[in-house]
């Protein structure tokens, strides 16, 4: 009884949190291939009409969806923004997978030496590592546009890239460092037996059984840099190099904006999130299950 | 040649003292186990030779060079640590053979070496597996495989065999047993198993609170030790512990017991003895015999507790005005009834004296 109690009680817990996530995605899949006057008129019915993807032509070719072109449809809820949306999927892609290799690429051998070696300065270095995203986001949009504008990257994705990289590294360090500290001494020191040099022993023995681990903090940097905001709305200027992120809200903030257009472009943004967590999921849960079972 | 020379080591862990002065010279193949309680430096010791860790003063020596600051992976040793630390990532064959890859050797050598590593301990079958896939026991093989494939001169063993069961430790103390006889290599075995000591050991060397408190063969360290710290580590059952007041009785030398009653002494040891001492007696639980009846120099006790091992028997006898037990091993199985009297006596060569610093005294000439 009490088993199939707690089932039971598994279920709903898992039934709403599937409703919570899974919902929002599927309505926004919904209001993309159903059109306008189908989705906000009560007196007609879905069903009827079947699915329509001339939406999706349009953000792709720029064709005009037919019920656009009819007598009396109000021309400017086809937003220019939409248009946007592949190169900025282009731009976010490229920002994400860069910012993504740069912590793997910077956050593991600064992770090895803080779980690994001692030196001075290093209780102060760490502390300001995991403390800085306490900082409020928008107390340095400024201090960074001024930055960046100095460097001459306003309206270039490599200014996104920075600070996305910046953004996640804290993170990439904590949990690597955490996952190195894991793996017993007499490890490193056999590996030491073996004549490995440091770095031998960081490549060739941390770096192999910290994959998992790796995999999961590079999605997590992919992921922060996917849908942030703020920075990526300051640096990226012209249409050319902004990213996802700046269109969707563009489209958003466009009250007279067709429905199915917006949802066919929440659609599209959300798909290469759902492809890498697809592939790289696996890595997630053993990397977040590592920590927890000794080798 | 790998013979090892300890000179004046000492190893501070910041204020920690851990290694203390510790002077040894160990042969080329011989076999030394070092013992002692948990936290007296065995380990920081045997590290230091491996060179994992500092030597903070003194000298190293091995195969007569000074190694002192020589790289660990030149020293000509190989270590097996108590976890194995077996790399989880790499199979059993590239375990054992990263060393020798890390040193150039070519991939062929390396194989042919790592076979040759594997039929010595007859894991020739787990070449391709991984750790995870391998029992404790075959894991243990696989970490000593390794320590071989680089045929050092000097084989160095943390506790290799704590983390098996005992069925399989007696088994794999055999098998390093048979290692050392075939591999002519100088071995230095940490452990505080005082079983594998005696077992396998050509010396062990007794370390207490970061020194050395005796060295030498395990017999002898078991017949004639130092001290009661070094007599209560060695022997299993431990060593009887026995608080005496030596007093003379027609020109000889007795011990008296808190009842009154008397134990006499052998000649050479009597002769060491000062009257009016207080003392404690050291004796074996096989030196000491039991019986029903009371004889010339028996002590008067009563069976308090009685563990039957099959093979032998372990009888607790409670002393008066003694505060632990004695015991006393029997061989079979000896029919002996709790809260019975009985009386024991103490085979007179088999007593150890000590002082009330816990010196032994040597028997002096009679
Ligand atoms: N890295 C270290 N830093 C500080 N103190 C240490 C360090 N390593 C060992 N010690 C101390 O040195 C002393 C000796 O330690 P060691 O590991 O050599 O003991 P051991 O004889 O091997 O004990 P065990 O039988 O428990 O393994 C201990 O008091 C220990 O606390
Ligand atoms: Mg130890």
């Amino acid at each position: 009884m009490a088993r199939r109690g707690s089932r039971l009680s598994t279920a709903l817990i898992a039934g709403l949190i599937l409703l919570f996530t899974g919902g929002p995605v599927l309505l926004a899949f919904y209001g993309s291939v159903v059109p306008d006057r189908i989705l906000l008129d009560p007196n007609i019915s879905i069903l009827d009409h079947g699915l329509s993807f001339e939406t999706y032509r349009y953000v792709f070719t720029g064709e005009l969806p037919a019920s656009y072109l009819l007598e009396g449809a109000n021309r400017s809820m086809i937003s220019d923004a939409a248009r946007q949306v592949p190169q900025s999927l282009w731009n976010s892609t490229r920002i994400a997978l860069a910012a993504m290799a740069l912590n793997i690429l910077l956050g593991a051998p600064a992770a090895y030496v803080f779980a690994r070696y001692a030196f001075p300065g290093k209780k102060a270095s760490f502390m300001f590592i995991i403390l800085s995203p306490l900082v409020p986001t928008t107390a340095l949009v400024v201090p960074i546009y001024m930055l960046m504008q100095s460097l001459g990257l306003i309206g270039s994705i490599y200014g996104i890239i920075l600070v996305h990289t910046a953004q996640a590294l804290p993170f990439t360090v904590l949990i690597l460092s955490v996952f190195f500290r894991k793996i017993p001494a007499e490890l490193f020191e056999a590996a030491v037996l073996d004549r490995c040099t440091g770095l031998q022993g960081f490549l060739r023995i941390a770096l192999p059984l910290a994959l998992p681990s790796i995999g999961a903090t590079g999605l997590f940097a992919f992921m922060l840099s996917y849908s942030e905001y703020i920075f990526s709305l300051v640096l990226s200027g012209e249409a050319r190099s902004r990213p996802v992120s700046v269109v969707m809200a563009a489209l958003a903030r466009n009250t007279d904006v067709s429905w199915s257009l917006l949802n066919t472009s929440i659609f599209i943004a959300i798909i290469p999130s759902l492809v890498l967590v697809v592939l790289v999921w696996r890595f997630v849960v053993e990397g977040l299950l590592a920590g927890s079972v000794k080798g | 040649m790998a013979s090892v020379e300890l000179s004046g080591v000492c190893k501070n862990f910041g204020a920690v003292e851990a290694v203390c002065d510790v002077s040894l010279s160990i042969k080329d193949r011989e076999f030394v186990v070092f013992v002692g309680p948990s936290g007296c430096g065995k380990s920081t010791l045997l590290r230091m030779i491996a060179g994992l860790e500092e030597i903070t003063s003194g000298e190293l020596r091995i195969g007569g060079k000074r190694m002192n600051d020589v790289p660990a992976a030149d020293r000509g040793i190989a270590m097996v640590f108590q976890s194995y630390a077996l790399y989880p990532h790499m199979t059993v064959a590239e375990n054992m053979g990263f060393g020798l890859k890390m040193s150039g050797v070519p991939k062929e050598e390396v194989r042919a070496k790592v076979a040759q590593a594997a039929a010595v301990l007859q894991i020739e079958e787990l070449l391709d597996r991984k750790p995870r896939a391998l029992s404790g026991g075959q894991r243990q093989r696989v970490a000593i495989g390794r320590a071989i494939t680089r045929n050092p001169g000097v084989f160095l063993f943390d506790e290799p065999l704590s983390n098996l069961d005992a069925g399989l430790r007696a088994q794999m103390r055999i098998e390093i047993a048979r290692l050392h006889a075939e591999l002519d290599a100088t071995m230095i075995y940490v452990t505080h198993d005082q079983v594998e000591a005696m077992t396998l050991a050509d010396r062990i060397v007794v370390m207490n609170k970061g020194r050395v408190e005796q060295q030498g063969s395990p017999l002898d360290l078991y017949e004639r030790p130092d001290n009661m710290f070094v007599a209560s580590f060695l022997g299993q059952p431990r060593i009887n512990f026995i608080q005496v007041r030596a007093e003379s009785r027609e020109g000889m030398a007795v011990l008296r017991l808190g009842a009154g009653d008397q134990v006499p002494l052998p000649p050479a040891l009597s002769a060491a003895v000062e009257p009016g001492a207080a003392l404690t007696l050291g004796i074996r639980p096989d030196a000491v015999g039991l019986s029903g009846e009371a004889a010339d120099g028996s002590v008067a006790g009563s069976i308090e507790l009685v563990e039957h091992l099959g093979s032998e028997t372990l009888i607790h006898v409670r002393l008066p005005e003694m505060v632990g037990l004695t015991t006393v091993t029997m061989p079979g199985k000896g029919r002996v009834e709790r809260g019975a009297a009985c009386w024991l006596t103490f085979d007179p060569e088999q007593i150890l004296l000590f002082d009330a610093g816990g010196t032994r005294l040597k028997p002096g000439a009679a």
